[in-house]
């Protein structure tokens, strides 16, 4: 009897261990292991937005901001009360401060998005006309294939009845440097276009951004030697001036196929990040004019997407970028050499003033037709 | 195909005249196969401050060579699926942990041929990526651990064992992304992974890095050469850094696995 028994409890072993195994699983759940979130209400999200940019933000130094200003005014306006509206509002005034398009605020809720000092960026939308480029100035027009189906990223061809070569770049994204053996190629046989020429009007304008890699690739076109053009240093400590070892980058001849005459650089305030990066390596490389408006004075690479308790997301700069000479180009922007800018008035009339002044100016300086 | 299918067969059904579950010390090979599901709970404030959770699916191989006195061991999964936060579907991210163990174990005298315990210790490397909209923002841990490890092993009848499986770090190298999650570094680097998995690594003390696997296990022996099991792993891993400006995570997985050993 006392075997059969012992019996009956070995065959009911696998079960019961099952039933242990079931147990501990169960038991082992989010609230066992991970301590709870931080309430979502207003007065958490904010400190945990105005914190972490008083942590991770690299700017303040560079751009004189005080950020303790912010929290002085702002704080005292949120209480467990305060709508998602206001809140919004208050975060989006809180960035505005900040002045610098790489730190937004989004909601993937309602899709909406605020982009620190974009707005006057945004204006220069309206001043550049893709269509009118291709119909009225330029003829040979050749398309680099591209990954964007909005609209045309990159081409180039000949201002018409000159001896001017043009190339539109309309953003540091959408080609895969790495995996792109036909990009190189395409290179190739565009700077042989340009050698046909005496000199090249490179049109940076609306270049929201996109990989420094792309930027420094386009720039080993024309570059001669190698230059010092920037460092950057990320934030590292708690203090506004808590930074990482400096990184510097150089603008150097990239590639086969080399350009070496007179170059126009043109601009406007949507030239941003790395289309920035692009001018400011350009600006190292003798004959080299930039013609248009300030570019948009946003350098630093941005940060990882952050996440607020209300689902909430936000970016910011991380980076303090100088300039050889010890100065930060960040708010400043690239100044051009002739300032010009179109309305959008002249667009809407047929007329690129900026373009324009780019074969004047090439016709009176060099005596290029 | 059919010649694989039939030698597989016949390799089988010889096996099966030989079952047993007692545990006898002799020398083999050992291959072991598995799949199964991991839940995972993850808590990183380095990549946001929200509580993250999701499930993904999981594949293991291990190589065993069984000796008169213990074993040696190589032992890879990895593991991949979605997560998110419960606030937002806005937040669904992927993540990826990969693991590789090393290792041996001195099997225990025991008279009792139905038990079996094995104390030994391994090397593993772990990694866990988490990245969220093609990298808008990621995060991820490293660890270079050396394990202590205990089996014990239980043989039951109708040719069955019960199997539990416990191991904690004892040394720990950790590495983590930046203060700021991404910094000139990991960006020169990310074409290194040597570098990666191998730069900027802090010991990690047992006041600071706290983990351990259980692993409960149920063997069914189809032969001496087959058996097909079920286990379950809970891995626990919480950083908690010296430096209080890097973030602290935690990281619990709970797995749920099917398997297949095979001994030659």
């Amino acid at each position: 009897m006392a075997s059969q028994c012992h019996h009956k409890i070995l065959i009911m072993k696998p079960y019961l261990f099952l039933l242990g195994v079931l147990l501990i699983s169960c038991a082992a759940c989010k609230k066992v292991f991970l301590s709870a979130e931080a309430p979502n209400d207003p007065v958490n999200n904010f400190e945990l937005f105005w914190h972490d940019f008083d942590q991770h933000y690299g700017l303040f130094l560079a751009r004189s901001w005080n950020w303790d200003s912010i929290y002085q005014v702002y704080r005292p306006q949120v209480n467990s009360n305060t709508t998602e509206e206001e809140l919004w509002t208050i975060f989006s005034n809180m960035i505005e401060y900040l002045d610098d398009s790489h730190t937004f605020i989004y909601n993937p809720v309602s899709k909406e998005s605020y982009i620190s000092g974009f707005a006057l960026n945004n204006q220069a939308k309206l001043t550049i006309s893709e269509s009118l480029i291709q119909h009225t100035y330029i003829t040979d027009l050749v398309k680099i294939p591209d990954s964007n189906e909005e609209r045309d990223i990159f081409y180039y061809g000949k201002i018409k009845n000159k001896d001017i070569a043009y190339m539109y770049i309309g953003s540091m994204g959408n080609i895969d440097l790495e995996n792109n053996e036909a990009f190189e190629q395409v290179i190739d046989e565009m700077v042989a276009q340009f050698n046909q020429h005496q000199a090249v009007i490179l049109d940076v304008r609306n270049n929201t951004g996109g990989s420094s890699e792309i930027a420094a690739r386009f720039a080993g076109i024309f570059a001669q030697e190698r230059v010092l053009t920037i460092t950057s240093q990320s934030r590292n400590g708690p203090n506004h001036d808590d930074f990482g070892p400096k990184y510097e980058y150089y603008t150097e001849p990239i590639g086969q196929s080399h350009f070496r005459k007179p170059i126009i650089v043109l601009t406007d305030r949507r030239t941003i990040s790395a289309g920035e990066e692009l001018v400011l390596s350009m600006k190292t490389i003798p004959d080299v004019t930039q013609i248009g408006d300030t570019t948009a004075g946003d350098f630093s690479d941005t940060s990882m997407r952050r996440f607020l308790l209300n689902g909430w997301q936000y970016q910011y700069s991380y980076q303090m970028w100088l300039l050889p000479d010890g100065t930060s180009p960040d708010g400043i922007g690239n100044v051009p050499d002739v300032y010009i800018k179109n309305s959008p008035t002249d667009i809407q009339n047929g007329t690129d003033k900026v373009l324009e002044s780019a074969i004047q100016y090439l016709f009176e300086v060099y005596g290029i037709e | 195909m059919k010649k694989i299918g039939l030698l597989l067969i016949i390799y089988i059904s010889f096996g099966l005249q030989y079952t047993s579950a007692q545990f006898r010390p002799y020398k083999y090979h050992e291959i072991l196969v598995e799949t199964g599901l991991n839940n995972i709970y993850l808590q990183d404030l380095n990549f946001s401050p929200l509580n993250y959770s999701g499930l993904g699916l999981l594949y293991g191989i291990q190589y065993k060579r069984n000796r008169l006195k213990g074993d040696y061991f190589i032992k890879a999964n990895y593991s991949h699926g979605k997560l998110k936060a419960a606030i937002s579907k806005a937040t669904l991210s992927k993540f990826q942990n990969g693991e590789l163990q090393l290792g041996g174990h001195y099997r225990m005298p025991i008279a009792n041929k139905k038990y079996l315990l094995k104390l030994g210790a391994y090397y593993a490397f772990n990694l866990f990526y988490v990245d969220f909209e093609e990298q808008n923002a990621l995060t991820f841990f490293i660890t270079h651990d050396i394990r202590p490890n205990v089996t014990f092993t239980c043989a039951i009848p109708l040719n069955q064992s019960l199997h539990i499986d416990f191991s904690f770090p004892l040394l720990t190298f950790m590495i983590r992304p930046p203060l700021t999650g991404w910094d000139e570094e990991l960006e020169i680097n990310q074409s290194h992974p040597l570098r990666l998995i191998s730069n900027n690594a802090q010991l990690a003390s047992l006041n600071h890095y706290q983990a351990f696997d259980l692993q409960l296990g149920y063997h069914y022996h189809l032969s001496d050469k087959f058996k097909l099991g079920l286990n379950y792993i809970l891995a626990y891993r919480h950083w908690n850094p010296v430096n209080t400006l890097e973030a602290p995570f935690t990281l619990a997985q709970n797995r749920w696995q099917v398997n297949v050993i095979t001994r030659f």
